[in-house]
């Protein structure tokens, strides 16, 4: 069991998550770096999809209760465990009244911290993710606040003390300031060439009124005033959407299920961590990129996940 | 009729266009083609979402095969079952009282039509649920009486009660749960558009007949409690 001394920022408890009720006008939320959330539970043997819990930049504390295994991945929110640094992308041990600190963001926004067994959470229609709009799933539908309480599903202690590191997995997002792969969409070739260019050559600014809804950014393309009307369609994580006044708004894991404003294109499922690991007040550059360059990237991750899962049936006890 | 096209949208999802209009026939193939793709369960398809007239099919980026599934999609959404089920008949009860009607007095200063010609002429017309989406329940609504159409608040409020009837532009819905709103509220109804823990959560479905039923107060009370 885990003891929540201060949720910081924003706590909640999430999975990969909840597809199939978009129909319905239910949103997916999720985890915003769901590769972390991915690699974390695949550190401890658990389903990639168990719950987890997602932090944001500094401030969460947590109290032990019972003796669990952890694994933390997503930004560097320099973590200390009883006051001793706890490494990224690997599991660790936490004893009964140890005390968990995330003081302050080092390098991106957003961690996931998962535990052996994953947490337990309430599940709604097929997902533990936290609804925050709607009021359910994950943890009785809201953020975590000070005094409650989480469990492991299934804890239990590795077979085989785990021994690597994924160092090379630590952020392959977070430390990049590479641009975002960008996949075009329609709107593109509506904007002026002006605002063509300068999108793939300008960084933006993240704006301080992004969330778990969207990045906003702050510099203007004004040709979006004259794109035509879109009608509402279904949006995905990562859509760079242009209202009237050209500030885009790149969708996140809270995005609403549809969406009427005229879509420019899709960042690359390969950098939406980064995209996840943005803070207010950064700059992000895209650069357009092609549909076989995005899934030859993809396909690259994912061999990187299997390997974090192979490394990991060795330590832990098959169920 | 124009034919279907396919593209990708992102790596992570399929867009399937079957016009550029609002209209309720190509809804209607829509919401067929949405149906009979929902209802494969392909392996790496995540969800199936209908709009207007659009279905987004998101898959899972690794999805090999992909060139092939659009191709099947494609010959599956041009040979549809013309026109899908015949629409399901919902009656909407709402009180269109001014207590629950905050608006309807702007409402008729702007249209210049009397409360009751409000009331008559907003509940005499058959409305298309063409889908769900924006908020968990919510049906975006078509068959406005475009005499009854106004623009929205310059400020939203803060807060709109769930149940709220309220007009958009030319638009008419419904908020299925208390939230910040810019719609003229003209009146409210007793029923849940969505509970998450109820079976189905839904009251509504794409491609839904609705037709608002005026009650009273005292049968919004009644209908509050039974509900």
């Amino acid at each position: 069991m885990l003891e929540c001394i201060s949720p910081g920022l924003l706590a909640t408890v999430q999975d990969t998550g909840r597809y199939g009720m978009q129909s319905q006008g239910v949103g997916t939320a999720g985890a915003m770096d769901v590769f972390a959330l991915r690699v974390s539970n695949a550190l401890l043997g658990n389903r990639e999809t168990a719950p987890a819990l997602e932090l944001t930049l500094g401030g969460a504390e947590f109290r032990a209760r019972e003796t669990a295994w952890y694994a933390l991945c997503g930004a560097d929110l320099s973590a200390t465990l009883d006051g001793v640094e706890v490494p990224l992308c690997a599991p660790f041990r936490v004893e009964a009244g140890q005390k968990l600190r995330f003081p302050l963001a080092r390098t991106g926004q957003r961690a996931c911290l998962a535990i052996r067994g994953g947490f337990e959470a309430e599940v709604v229609f097929g997902s533990a993710a936290t609804d925050l709009r709607g009021g359910f799933g994950g943890f009785h539908g809201r953020a975590l606040r000070s005094g409650d309480h989480l469990r492991a599903s299934r804890a239990g202690e590795p077979t085989r003390l785990p021994q690597r590191v994924f160092t090379s997995l630590a952020h392959p997002a977070v430390m990049s300031r590479e641009p975002l792969a960008f996949l075009a969409a329609e709107a593109l070739e509506q904007l002026s060439a002006e605002d063509r260019e300068r999108l793939f050559h300008d960084a933006f600014t993240v704006s301080r009124a992004s969330d778990r809804m969207g990045l906003r950014l702050e510099q203007s393309l004004m040709s979006a005033a004259n794109l035509a009307q879109a009608l509402s369609a279904s949006v995905t994580f990562g859509t760079l959407q242009l209202p009237p006044d050209g500030r885009g708004i790149v969708l996140g894991a809270d995005r609403q299920t549809t969406g009427g404003y005229p879509v420019a294109g899709v960042v690359a499922s390969v950098d939406h961590g980064r995209l996840a690991q943005l803070r207010p007040g950064e700059s992000v550059r895209f650069r357009i990129t092609s549909a076989s360059e995005a899934r030859t990237a993809w396909l690259a991750r994912e061999r990187q996940f299997a390997q974090v899962q192979i490394a990991a049936s060795a330590w832990w006890p098959q169920p | 009729m124009t034919l279907p096209t396919i593209r990708f949208l992102g790596d992570a999802a399929l867009l399937i266009e079957f016009g550029k209009r609002i209209d309720p026939e190509i809804n209607a193939r829509v919401l067929a083609a949405w149906q009979a793709i929902a209802s494969l369960r392909l392996p790496g398809v995540r969800d199936v979402v209908p709009a207007y007239a659009s279905v987004t099919v998101h898959i899972d980026p690794a999805l090999p095969e992909q060139d092939l599934l659009c191709a099947r999609l494609l010959a599956l959404c041009e040979d549809l079952p013309f026109a899908g089920r015949p629409a399901r008949r919902v009656d909407i009860p709402v009180c269109y009282e001014s207590a629950f009607a905050p608006d309807m007095d702007e409402l008729c200063a702007y249209t210049g039509l009397t409360a009751s010609e409000v009331v008559s002429r907003h509940s005499a017309t058959d409305y298309r649920v063409f889908f769900l989406g924006f908020t968990p329940g919510f049906p975006y609504l078509g068959g406005l009486d475009s005499s009854l159409a106004m623009p929205r608040r310059e400020t939203p409020r803060t807060r709109v009660d769930a149940g709220s009837v309220a007009i958009g532009g030319e638009q008419t819905g419904i908020y299925p749960s208390a939230s910040p709103g810019g719609w003229r509220i003209i009146g409210r109804t007793p029923l849940s558009l969505f509970k998450h823990d109820r079976q189905p959560s839904c009251l509504l479905a794409p491609g839904d007949a609705l037709r608002f039923l005026p009650i009273t107060g005292a049968e919004f009370s009644a209908l509050s409690v039974s509900g």
